[in-house]
């Protein structure tokens, strides 16, 4: 696939002749991954520790054993289990289809479709779960209620309640559009010399996209799936909502009784956190199995021409499905959002005078409103830099210099992921109050950045490597041989190939940190409070109205930095090209 | 000179000594104005606008009191942990900042989040906090628990909080064994379940046993009593007045609807999903009640009211960082103001009897020689709770 590369002598010649890589880059990821790993060390240490809290320390296994003794443990691991692979069957060929439509074709609209997606990402959850309660609830939703008049339906269609409500409210949040967004990149840079070759020697669009597209792009796929997979893992709200009425369990409502407990149980929550950390190793070493020994480079020395397939009279027809399928799973509760933060109670449209101002001018009355927003603006900025600029140096050293150790620091980048946020947060914590910089990192600014830049990396370098894998070697080493120092061919090769990448990565870093919760829920204090806090404050109070606006301001700044970094990312594309 | 042409008015004018000298005066008047203004508010006492919901009483001059706020004010701020309610954040800070020009810094959110940074910070030497404000589960369960309090009477020297005269229960009441530690402040009643008067009339509900008919199968709701929170004591409520059996055939068999959310139980009482919810609390029936909704809360002849406290249990941390604030804190929010100012932002009664409670309705006032059950009583917390809590979630398993 891709490019041949030059044969192994050639290719070793021609690295006797280059300037050497700056010292440190080979020791980079396994430093990197030190680090991010430390908070997980110190969780496992404690998850041994079955002493009450605030007496010394004695170890044993009963926190294990506890947590894993109970049936239900079991029963909720496999609810949570069989949610995330349904999702993930469903979601898989949606977002393949969406990815191939917004980055391969001509289809109209495709950069707005790829801007919805990016608003589905970010929207607020619990707002959305309520907009989706609202329509759909079996006793009062509106679309019941409305079907209801029809003479041939009796009781009620729909009810978001239950394993359905629960994969239907995921699937029209994240759980497509997540994989769209993390995989258009890859779709982009695939040339379409292959696509054209393969066109040429008979094959029609769908046998072109199975037999070419897809397999060069199985990293990216494959990656994404396995993301989506464990994050849908961890998230709670969504269950919470909508499964209790019902009865329905899952594993990290469980993780996060047990650490929201009084007292908290963190030696139990981190033995069952554990589990994801079993299961993001065995899917990590299956695809760095997957993987090895195979090319997927499609940006070699002769460039690429990335031409879009047209789909002629397909085009609208595409484009009209992408755009029903945003207004039947976005614009409804997304507008119900809007409204929302307007009401007096959140979907009681029958009040007399039901619409007001007021939460929005309770708002920004709101004494910390300003500087929380401010706190939030530089910690997600200072992130999504440090994500971009370190993760693209650590999977270069993993992808390009095969230095010793450097798997070891491939699978220890994906650990951050190996547990719920609230856990990762506490090991944080633990880790700050122990160290000499307790002072410049506990309740600050840099030390919440820290914990989102440690929070980020299995993303940023997993999508770093994939991209890096799509891009030949040659192109660096012919800047080499011509005497460009590694920086600068790293500067003005390789980030103007990677921009898109990078552009996507740092955006996902910036939005992430805006709206994570979890992450800096013990690290603030009352100067580094950020926006998601107050937005948890609001949770916790009830206040879901003011808790809306929030949310209309979150899903306004989407757009806004989305449509900036979209632009620069395309010109630093066009650029390169 | 006035030529009479209107337009004159909006042609600039020649910038002359006079003017330029008369725009300098006025502006340096205005610059002094603004440094006195500024000075000024950098100042204690009484003379800034309080936020809402504050008595606006001067206190006697107290020697020992005023010796304690000067010390205090040295130390320059206090920090202190609290409920996420937003008004509690805004009001509390605002009103003590107001009252005795020392900044409060407000660390709110959940209580086991707190716990987790208090059992760190602590482990590695850390004491960042001054004072608590929080529900019996954690102040009990936790911090008393932890032994991370001081004693707080000592510090309590206003005679306007000292005097059993000013509170309901004749004293100052310390909820903790050693009767010094944990202060309650709040202290509002409540009837066990909330019901749709539309669907089901108050007097039609004498006693649960009438929660048991067939017909509300499936129409009932309940906040969570398997975790920490407000379901808990009133299903512990229903427990211990009726008894297991019946509580058994209540939540399971007439198959109650659970939520953590009393927002979305509220709405759906309103919306005729729910005939009756069990814990659901007066104060988020009100704002439907206003709006022209048949809600309201009903009292049953076997199982009694329940006394709360809400977030309304104060106490002092041991080795505070400002010592002397936390003492003008404890005596502040104790006293007439700053009791005022709390029970307001909480939507709750305070334990004192000189504040004014007419915007309170009377259901929230407890009232004597009423048996109520106590959700905050110190052996309830501390004994029964989690073990009924683990019960519950065996029983509806």
């Amino acid at each position: 696939m891709g490019a041949r590369a030059l044969s192994l002598p050639i290719r070793r010649r021609v690295r006797a002749g280059l300037r050497p890589l700056p010292s440190g880059l080979a020791l980079l990821p396994l430093v990197a991954g030190g680090v991010v790993v430390l908070p997980l060390i110190w969780l496992i240490v404690d998850s041994f520790n079955v002493a009450a809290p605030g007496h010394a320390a004695v170890y044993g296994l009963q926190n294990w054993t506890v947590a894993f003794r109970d049936h239900s443990t079991w029963v909720v691991l496999w609810n949570s289990i069989s949610l995330g692979v349904v999702r993930t069957i469903i979601a898989l060929p949606i977002a393949l289809v969406l990815t191939w439509l917004i980055a391969r074709t001509d289809m109209p609209g495709r950069g707005a479709i790829e801007m919805l997606c990016w608003l589905s990402i970010f929207a607020p959850v619990l707002p959305m779960t309520y907009g989706w309660i609202l329509l759909m609830d079996p006793d009062f939703g509106l679309i019941n209620s409305q079907l209801q008049r029809l003479p041939f339906i009796h009781g009620s269609v729909f009810s978001i309640y239950g394993f359905w409500g629960i994969t239907w409210v995921h699937l029209t949040t994240t759980t497509i559009a997540y994989p769209v967004v993390l995989m258009i990149p890859a779709f982009r840079r695939v040339g379409a010399a292959l696509e054209e070759a393969a066109r040429t020697c008979g094959a029609g669009m769908f046998a072109t996209v199975r037999y070419i597209t897809i397999p060069l792009l199985a990293p990216a796929i494959l990656l994404v799936t396995l993301l989506s997979f464990v994050i849908g893992l961890q998230v709670f709200e969504i269950e919470l909502v909508l499964g209790q009425p019902v009865g329905l369990w899952v594993y990290s409502t469980r993780i996060y009784d047990l650490a929201r407990d009084i007292p908290p149980h963190y030696g139990q929550a981190t033995a069952l956190g554990f589990v994801f950390l079993a299961l993001l190793l065995v899917l990590a070493a299956l695809y760095q199995w997957y993987l090895h020994g195979r090319s997927f480079v499609t940006v070699t020395g002769r460039g690429y021409l990335s031409a879009p397939v047209h789909l002629r009279a397909w085009r609208w027809l595409a484009t009209g499905i992408c755009t029903l399928f945003f207004a039947v799973t976005l614009a409804a509760p997304l507008a119900l959002l809007v409204v929302g933060s307007f009401m007096r109670r959140y979907g009681f449209f029958q009040l007399r005078n039901p619409f007001t101002i007021n939460h929005w001018l309770d708002l920004f009355n709101e004494p910390v409103f300003f500087s929380s927003v401010l706190n939030s603006l530089i910690l997600a900025t200072a992130t999504a830099v440090i994500v971009v600029l370190l993760y693209s140096a650590v999977a270069y050293s993993i992808v390009r210099t095969r230095a010793r150790g450097s798997r070891l620091a491939d699978t220890l980048m994906w650990l951050p992921w190996a547990v719920p946020g609230i856990l990762m947060s506490l090991g944080l914590l633990w880790l700050f109050l122990s160290t000499p910089l307790r002072a410049a990192l506990y309740g600050t600014l840099p030390g919440i950045i820290a914990a989102f830049v440690i929070r980020q990396s299995p993303l940023s370098t997993q999508f770093f490597k994939t991209a890096l894998m799509q891009v030949g070697p040659e192109l660096e080493e012919s800047a080499r041989v011509h005497g460009a120092s590694w920086l600068a061919m790293y500067r003005r090769v390789l980030l103007p190939l990677l921009a898109p990448t990078a552009v996507t990565v740092g955006l996902l870093a910036f939005l992430s940190s805006l709206r994570d919760i979890s992450t800096p829920v013990l690290l603030y204090n009352p100067q580094s409070r950020p926006l998601a806090i107050l937005m948890l404050e609001y949770t916790f109070a009830n206040e879901r109205e003011r808790g809306a606006a929030i949310g209309v301001l979150l899903a306004v700044f989407v757009l806004v930095v989305t449509l900036v970094a979209r632009s620069l990312g395309l010109r630093l594309a066009r650029e390169a090209s | 000179m006035d030529s009479g042409d209107p337009r004159q008015a909006f042609r600039p004018r020649p910038i002359t000594r006079r003017l330029l000298l008369r725009t300098a005066g006025l502006g340096a008047a205005a610059a002094a104005g603004l440094a006195v203004l500024g000075c000024r508010s950098g100042a204690p006492a009484g003379q800034e606008a309080k936020p809402s919901g504050s008595s606006g009483a001067q206190p006697v001059s107290n020697p020992a009191f005023d010796a304690l706020v000067a010390a205090a004010q040295k130390e320059g701020k206090i920090v202190i942990s609290g409920p996420p309610t937003p008004a509690t954040r805004k009001d509390v800070p605002a009103a003590f900042k107001a009252r005795f020009g020392i900044d409060m810094e407000y660390l709110g959110g959940p209580s086991s989040d707190l716990a987790a940074r208090l059992q760190s910070e602590r482990a590695a030497g850390q004491f960042t906090l001054d004072a608590s404000i929080a529900g019996a589960q954690t102040m009990y369960g936790t911090f008393y628990q932890n032994k991370w309090l001081q004693p707080m009477r000592p510090s309590l020297i206003l005679p306007e909080v000292t005097d059993g005269k000013y509170w309901r229960t004749g004293k100052i009441w310390f909820m903790d064994p050693g009767d010094d530690t944990v202060l309650r402040l709040l202290a509002y009643a409540g009837h066990p379940i909330s019901v749709n008067t539309k669907l089901l009339p108050a007097n039609q509900l004498k006693t649960a046993d009438a929660l048991l008919d067939p017909k509300f199968k499936g129409k009932l709701g309940a906040y969570d009593p398997t975790t920490n929170g407000a379901g808990l004591p009133s299903a512990a409520d229903f427990y211990i007045a009726k008894g297991e059996d019946f509580w058994v055939r209540l939540y399971k068999g007439q198959s109650v609807q659970l939520s953590r959310d009393a927002d979305q139980l509220a709405d759906g009482l309103a919306r005729e999903k729910f005939v009756a919810v069990i814990g659901l609390g007066r104060a988020y029936l009100d704002p439907l009640v206003k709006d022209g909704f048949p809600l309201d809360d009903v009292a049953l002849g076997d199982v009694p009211d329940t006394l709360s406290g809400g977030f309304g249990t104060i106490a002092l941390f041991d080795k505070a960082p400002h010592p002397s604030a936390a003492k003008v804190f404890a005596n502040w929010i104790a006293s007439k103001e700053g009791a005022t100012v709390h029970s307001r932002s909480e939507v709750a009664v305070a334990n004192r009897n000189d504040i004014d409670y007419s915007w309170a309705p009377e259901e929230y006032k407890p009232k004597q020689g009423v048996n109520y059950f106590d959700t905050y009583g110190w052996d309830f917390t501390v004994n029964q709770l989690i073990p009924l809590r683990d019960k519950f979630i065996q029983l509806l398993k």
